[in-house]
């Protein structure tokens, strides 16, 4: 409100419903009767980051990649350790096993760092971290590591056996009709690459942080509406023959090149 | 001669919505069921996984997933002193063919018909004298009510996930995007209704700005994940785009291999056999009686005949008079007697639309965003929810912005006075892309003594059996249905501040190169006694009472909502009356 202070009174309140109208998610349509709220149009368009109605969608567009420079090397008291001692401070993790997360979308980022604080998502070290930060601070963290080039790295892991890499390569282009199962490839783009902003790449992740992230998937149940939603109802399909395929085909491929185009913009 | 096959207690023809449904019912209940569909086999995985399935070419615009018209079609006529000649490629509508039938691809759109749609012809009547129907209108009261059939379409809706809000539930309007001229219903969707699209909200305000009632379509693309009531797992829509005519990678399309088929095969007496093409309906000598189907094992190319004790007609709508009449079921209709009863009664749809073009830098409609289903309507101007006194039609339509996703190859709406090709064209595609849309309009369509479905002459498919003739003209009470609702369709057009507001008429005769809709209706009408229908209420032949019909086909006049939803709750009550009626008592189940 304070914005408003020593406008005109028309103007302050034509500013007070601007700002309110922002913090409700930007859906502002001025002369709407409550019988039609819902054909409000955005007042803007969504981001490849974020759609209109996430609360945090402002607070990611606005982050500042400095902070989060100095959140991720020095951490944030005792229950926020720096991201980078895990996740690393360039392109690839410090440590064995843990998710390659340069490059990937700043609007897929914080969906995560949000899920693991609002315990949509369930992880024995992010979900305490993620809720000692602010939602400031995890957008700034997010829009640090989404600003980095996706690692050049060597695959996480070797080939597998030749029946697993198959059934990898099969859940990845076609899916498991008699699972009930959809390509992985049709939201994480073929052979993993990822799509748009929000589709996360995971081609070349460590085996299991694949792994154990379809599993965890299989336990929880968020809210109906929710992206997270979305993977739980795959993983709930997928047997551990499945999971442990589909992580051992997509750990064993590159991180970057020529089918992660869509990673690497 | 067919080679003969062990016996079952019922054979069902054609696996889409109708025999999924009712094969699935009666092998739950115990019974061998044979579901025999003339297409091939194809699952949402591995046949409609992306990025293949998103080919606007081969399914789009080559219709990939329909019917081969190369082998089987339609012939075509206005009127029945000409001579019809085969739909050599679709145009009017695009029958479905394999596993799922049209469910596999169709858009999603979902409605239960308004009550007075089931008493058409009493409601108009007494409201508005009988002078209101033009008296070639042979449109007739249903012999089923809304109430009957409203456990049945609560039952197909939580099968199928629908997407969408009420807006009366028990009679009781509902606040929100949901439809108050609805007819009741006992509870709301299982699901939320889907995202509103911009150009659908644009076209919601202009509507609401002048006093109509717009709501979110309700919808067989889900809004998020479900789990259905077999059991059944499916995904929530991604907005992707390439819906209509395709398949759904994401589970998110309501379809018989989605909601149905894998909970049926479960079952021991459900037999699934694709690729077996039924030839005919075999019969007692006094065809009172079916005793089987011949069908064509297209592995094997022998013919097989399969006794049964129950015969299910579940074809596309129109193939199912056709079969009738290729099995010499029930009397063809003649128009020149008016007796008969298979063929009678056949109706298509009149659909219009007008084009807004907003000439403004800045806009981005995005209307590649889509599904099948995603729109913003309004019934305002439906069924009898506005004063006909004076209209010369009965009936209505509803008015819609409907975005189903822009491909590049359909999607490009002009100005009228486009050049069809070159650089005026391409200037204009560029310029209009992102700042043109459609309103759309779909209205009911009455039948009439002259529209008729018989057997061809002169044209056989590829197996020889005579093609099914169409002859069909618009109805004059439709056509003054689609200009009264393209008047007022312009007048929301120009609402919505659009800089040009462009009519386009559906005037003169039916043109069967121009799609319409794919509800074709009629053929074999249900009706209270064997002089006003070729089936009963439950969708049984009145002479033949082991054989049942189900589908559109039974409808005896076109809505103008879409027909799956009436065409699932049908199933559903075809299916309970045989095992709650007549596997206990066979015969028929209403008395002629």
């Amino acid at each position: 409100m304070s914005a408003s202070v020593g406008l005109a009174p028309r103007w302050r309140r034509t500013a007070i419903v601007a700002i309110v109208a922002a913090a409700m998610g930007g859906a502002l349509w001025l002369g709407v009767s409550r019988a039609t709220a819902w054909l409000a149009v955005p007042s803007r368009p969504a981001s490849p980051e974020a759609g209109p109605g996430e609360p945090w969608r402002l607070l990611l567009a606005l982050a500042d990649p400095a902070a989060g420079e100095r959140l991720v090397a020095a951490g944030k008291g005792a229950a926020a350790p720096a991201c980078a001692g895990c996740h690393g401070a360039r392109e690839v993790p410090a440590a064995e096993g843990v998710p390659r997360i340069a490059g990937l979308g700043a609007g897929h980022l914080m969906a995560q760092l949000t899920a693991y604080a609002d315990g949509t998502r369930d992880h024995p070290v992010m979900s305490p971290m993620s809720k000692a930060l602010t939602p400031r601070d995890r957008a700034a963290a997010a829009r640090f590591y989404a600003a980095l080039p996706r690692p050049d790295a060597p695959p996480a892991a070797g080939v597998p056996d030749r029946a697993v890499f198959e059934r990898g390569l099969a859940l990845d282009r076609h899916g498991d009709g008699a699972l009930g199962l959809r390509a992985c490839g049709n939201c994480h783009g073929v052979l993993g690459g990822g799509q748009g902003g929000r589709l996360p790449a995971i081609a070349g992740q460590p085996v299991d942080y694949l792994a154990g992230s379809l599993r965890r998937y299989r336990e929880i149940t968020p809210p109906p509406d929710s992206g997270a939603a979305l993977m739980a109802s795959v993983a709930r399909r997928m047997g551990d023959a499945e999971i442990d395929a589909a992580a051992a085909f997509y750990a064993s491929l590159p991180t970057t090149g020529p089918a992660n185009a869509a990673a690497a913009r | 001669m067919a080679r003969r096959l062990p016996a079952v207690d019922a054979v069902v023809v054609g696996v889409g919505w109708t025999g999924a449904i009712i094969g699935k019912e009666l092998a739950a209940a115990g019974l061998k069921v044979a579901a025999l569909e003339r297409g091939p086999a194809r699952w949402s995985a591995p046949d409609f996984q992306a990025p293949e399935i998103h080919d606007e070419l081969l399914y789009g615009v080559r219709l990939g997933l329909n019917q081969n018209a190369a082998r089987e079609t339609y012939t075509f006529r206005n009127t029945g002193t000409e001579t019809a000649l085969p739909m050599r490629r679709w145009g009017a509508f695009t029958p479905g063919d394999g596993l799922g039938g049209g469910g596999a691809h169709w858009s999603g759109a979902y409605y239960r018909y308004d009550e007075n749609e089931f008493r058409l012809r009493s409601h108009y009547t007494r409201k508005y004298g009988a002078g209101i129907f033009d008296p070639t209108c042979t449109a007739q009261d249903w012999p089923v009510s809304y109430a009957e059939l409203e456990p049945h379409y609560d039952r197909f809706e939580y099968l199928c996930g629908i997407s969408g809000r009420a807006g009366n539930i028990a009679g009781k309007l509902q606040a929100g995007p949901g439809n108050r001229f609805e007819a009741p219903r006992a509870r709301d969707f299982p699901n939320p209704p889907m995202k509103v699209p911009y150009a659908s909200a644009i076209f919601g305000r202009a509507a609401a700005s002048l006093g109509y009632h717009p709501f979110i379509q309700p919808s067989a693309n889900l809004s998020r994940p479900y789990r259905n009531t077999e059991g059944l797992e499916m995904g929530a829509c991604m907005y992707c785009g390439f819906c209509s005519n395709h398949g759904c990678e994401h589970f998110a399309k309501s379809s018989p291999q989605v909601c149905l088929l894998p909970a049926a095969l479960k079952l021991p007496g459900f037999d699934l056999r694709t690729g077996a093409e039924v030839l005919r309906v075999e019969t007692t000598p006094d065809r009172g009686m079916a005793t089987g189907v011949t069908y064509l094992d297209h592995a094997s190319g022998e013919e097989l005949f399969q006794p049964a004790d129950l015969v299910f007609l579940c074809t596309f709508a129109v193939n199912n008079p056709r079969l009738m009449l290729l099995s010499g079921l029930g009397e063809a209709y003649d128009p020149a007697t008016g007796r008969g009863q298979v063929g009678r009664s056949f109706t298509h749809q009149t659909t219009a639309s007008v084009a807004l073009f907003f000439d403004r830098d800045d806009l981005r409609l995005n209307q590649f965003m889509g599904a099948g289903a995603l729109a913003v309507t309004m019934d305002d101007l439906n069924c009898d929810n506005f004063d006909h006194t004076g209209s010369g039609f009965v009936g209505g339509g509803y008015v819609q912005v409907q975005v189903v996703g822009q491909g590049p190859i359909r999607g490009v709406t002009v100005p009228a006075g486009t050049p069809g090709w070159g650089a005026a064209w391409k200037a204009a595609a560029r310029r209009w892309y992102q700042r043109a849309t459609l309103i759309q309009i779909t209205a009911t369509a009455m039948p009439s003594r002259a529209t008729v479905l018989d057997l061809d002459p002169t044209y056989t498919d590829a197996l020889g059996r005579p093609l099914l003739r169409m002859t069909y003209d618009f109805s004059p009470m439709d056509q003054r249905l689609a200009q009264f609702l393209v008047d007022k369709a312009v007048e929301i057009g120009r609402a919505t501040g659009a800089s040009r507001v462009e009519p386009r008429y559906t005037r003169g005769q039916y043109d069967s190169t121009r799609y319409q809709t794919t509800h074709l209706t009629g053929g074999a009408p249900m009706g209270d006694t064997p002089a006003s229908g070729a089936v009963n209420r439950y969708g049984q032949l009145w002479g033949t009472p082991n054989v049942f019909s189900a589908g559109a086909s039974l409808f005896p006049h076109n809505p103008a909502h879409n027909p799956t939803g009436t065409v699932g709750a049908m199933a559903y009550w075809t299916a309970r009356a045989v095992l709650e009626q007549y596997v206990k008592a066979p015969g028929p189940l209403v008395q002629a």
